[in-house]
């Protein structure tokens, strides 16, 4: 087949499969395996360069840290933390929401952000009922920590997993980069939370006493499992924030701890492996090919001239236009097929942008794309796996969060985070 | 298979002379001795005698002694006619019936027993036995009834036919008060044709009352005092069975086998398997206490 043909048909092939994606009738995964297979199929990739496409790194990461999450969320840390926070502020709602939000953002940083959020909501949903309030605010200052939080480190959220892989920017390269945006971020949500809600939610002095009598001790039953855990964690901590002095790419840190904390714990690797989210994997998958096609027809290089051309090769507003296209894209759509698609996307614009200017790299591009598809899943109830869990669970058990009313809290927040995103990487890299 | 067909003429004794239950089974014990070998007369009376602490062997005017036999490869019954009756453990019977069997289970044991039932529940087939003067004029008169013995147990001959039952739109309160009075942790649920419409647990009902948050918390031990029973009782009132009731993982028919039985049981967790007809009508119900009593002790 010609060059121009392969050019329309891979086109043709991704625009089917994202329109499907989005509008979520069929299970992502098989759409996106199913256009990748046809990619090779219709030739326009060559087996064995699909193959070569697959960013292992990603996948064998991903793996791992859903291992090592799969032994530890068993043990309570999460649901101990909580309790022991709800008894430190005496039971005082504001202080509470707030705490947690921290809690929450900071786990998020390493943890994936659905389990973080699957991990505290019930105690969240237990803690209101026993104070007698309701727990939606609760539960959406839960899912907007998570994805702020989700966005400071490397395995922080999955695009940021993409992005660290296919730019090669260490662990230490995103903390330090983004700590300082997610900390104001965070910062300004705690102050706005307090003021909002520290007249408004009033729980009486025996409703507070009897969260005081809870004996979270009863929590974690197993102290040996507890440290070797928490020990694991705390080497695999070190491990990523070393891994590039040493030249270890990050899937190897987190196999390893999780070899080693199965071992530790004698875990039974079948259920172990049984409940690694393969469908999430095989998406990735699945998009690494479909991206992978139009890179080998051509079309990522012509998407790139464009953009190119309209930005009028000009680094600043390219930064700011995939800062804000991406908040804007990850608001509504799935941030991980928009990412894959981003990556070689800014691979192919960033030397062009970067020539005849003071910059040595083109990295503010790829910071502006990390925090744009991270914070961005805070825009709206459905920007983020995290938000659609909470209120599934919500749901359930009686609370409906309705879409307007998330707006209410995710608008403002990622209008700030935009702001401070935008501010942030102007004063960084073009003062 | 015949019931005659497995009965031998020497095994059987009209009208003989003992004055205990102990004597009548070493009599009837020795009348099968060729085919009981060197196995011992009192490890056989032991076994029998086990069998009837475990339960009841005598049934209206006939009594049932029986045992699984270690080493002994075969099925043999014995059988004692009285025309007078006979003394048994203080009850009044005509027939005593003695019926050992292999360790393993012997596929046609449970059907000669019902075999058995069938011939001495029927009053014209008892007074004719008693009338008979010899053993060759009962095996004469018991193989003219062509009593037929299958050499394999379905889920009609285990399956209880009189079992309690919920109604669809009986409330929980109803349906917990059923529960208890039959002591019984969950019912097959019909509507008023006595169609099976599904199952109602124990289970499914105190699920009523667990909020869903609390189950996805992996360890409750700090929450002493929480009363996790509010919720049910606020809606056990208005809640109906067919709001909580399940489906059955298997259903099974009157002809369905003990081995898919079983492995309802043992694969899909099933406490009690329905037996319906082709309408989905009730017949009745199979437990797991059902395959315990009458197949596997027997």
């Amino acid at each position: 087949m010609g060059p121009a043909l392969n050019f329309y048909l891979s086109i043709f092939i991704f625009l089917i499969a994202y329109i499907f994606i989005i509008s979520e009738k069929i299970n992502r995964m098989i759409v996106a395996l199913l256009g990748a297979t046809i990619m090779i199929f219709v030739k326009i990739l060559f087996s064995d360069k699909a193959l070569e496409l697959i960013d292992w790194n990603v996948i064998l990461l991903l793996i791992g840290m859903m291992l090592i999450v799969n032994m530890i969320k068993k043990i309570g840390i999460f649901e101990w933390l909580a309790i022991k926070t709800a008894k430190l502020v005496k039971g005082n709602p504001v202080y509470l929401m707030i705490l947690l939000m921290w809690i929450t953002a900071i786990i998020s940083a390493f943890l994936d952000n659905v389990t973080t959020v699957l991990l505290i909501a019930p105690v969240i949903l237990l803690l209101s009922a026993q104070m007698k309030i309701t727990p939606i605010p609760f539960l959406i200052t839960q899912i907007l920590a998570s994805n702020i939080g989700g966005t400071s480190t490397l395995i922080g959220d999955p695009p940021n997993i993409l992005i660290g892989s296919a730019a090669n920017l260490s662990f230490m390269d995103f903390l330090a980069n983004l700590i300082l945006p997610i900390f104001s971020i965070m910062s300004i949500l705690s102050v706005a939370i307090y003021l909002i809600f520290k007249n408004k939610l009033k729980v009486s002095k025996e409703l507070r006493a009897e969260i005081m009598s809870y004996d979270e001790r009863g929590i974690i039953t197993d102290n040996v499992k507890l440290w070797k855990s928490l020990g694991i964690l705390a080497f695999v901590f070190i491990g990523f924030l070393l891994h590039n002095l040493f030249h270890y790419e990050p899937y190897l840190i987190a196999l390893f701890g999780a070899t080693l904390l199965m071992f530790l714990l004698k875990e039974e690797p079948e259920h172990l492996f049984a409940d690694v989210e393969w469908t999430t994997l095989f998406f990735f998958i699945g998009l690494f090919i479909l991206v992978g096609g139009l890179q080998e027809s051509g079309v990522i290089k012509f998407v790139a001239e464009k953009i190119i051309k309209l930005s009028g090769n000009n680094i600043f507003i390219l930064t700011i236009v995939i800062l804000f296209m991406s908040i804007v894209l990850s608001a509504i759509v799935d941030n991980i097929p928009f990412v894959i698609t981003m990556i070689p996307i800014i691979k192919q614009i960033g030397p062009q942008a970067i020539e005849n200017t003071k910059f040595s790299n083109f990295e503010v591009l790829w910071w502006a794309l990390a925090l744009g598809a991270c914070l961005g899943g805070n825009g709206t109830l459905i920007g983020a796996s995290a938000n659609v869990v909470v209120a599934g669970l919500a749901e359930k058990n009686g609370y409906k969060i309705s879409f307007v009313e998330f707006l209410k809290y995710g608008v403002p927040i990622t209008i700030v985070a935009a702001v401070i995103s935008g501010f942030y990487l102007y004063f960084k890299y073009f003062f | 298979m015949k019931l005659a067909d497995l009965l031998d003429k020497k095994h059987i004794i009209c009208n003989p002379k003992v004055s205990d239950k102990i004597e009548l089974y070493n009599l009837m014990l020795k009348s099968c001795a060729d085919e009981l070998g060197n196995i011992s007369q009192y490890s056989l009376l032991n076994a029998i005698a086990e069998r009837e602490q475990l339960a009841p062997v005598v049934f209206e005017n006939f009594a049932l002694p029986h045992a699984r036999i270690e080493n002994l490869d075969n099925l043999i019954i014995a059988l004692a006619l009285f025309k007078d009756g006979f003394n048994f453990d203080g009850q009044k019977i005509n027939f005593v019936i003695m019926i050992l069997t292999s360790q393993e289970k012997s596929k046609i044991y449970l059907q000669t027993l019902r075999a058995i039932s069938i011939l001495f529940q029927n009053k014209q087939n008892v007074e004719n036995l008693l009338k008979c003067e010899d053993c060759d004029e009962v095996l004469h008169y018991i193989s003219a009834l062509k009593i037929e013995v299958s050499d394999y147990v379905l889920a009609k001959d285990i399956m209880t036919a009189e079992c309690a039952t919920a109604k669809e739109n009986m409330t929980i309160r109803e349906c917990l008060n059923l529960m208890f009075k039959h002591e019984l942790s969950g019912l097959p649920v019909i509507d008023d044709n006595n169609k099976l419409k599904g199952e109602i647990s124990l289970t499914d009902i105190l699920n009523i009352g667990i909020l869903d948050y609390l189950k996805k918390i992996p360890n409750l031990a700090f929450l002493k005092k929480f009363e996790p029973f509010e919720e049910l009782l606020k809606k056990e009132n208005s809640m109906k069975v067919k709001e909580v009731m399940r489906q059955f993982a298997f259903i099974a028919t009157p002809e369905t086998s003990v081995i898919e039985l079983a492995m309802a049981i043992v694969e899909k967790s099933m406490r009690r398997i329905p037996v319906c007809d082709k309408n989905k009508k009730l017949l009745g119900i199979v437990t797991r206490t059902d395959l315990l009593k009458k197949v596997i002790v027997g």
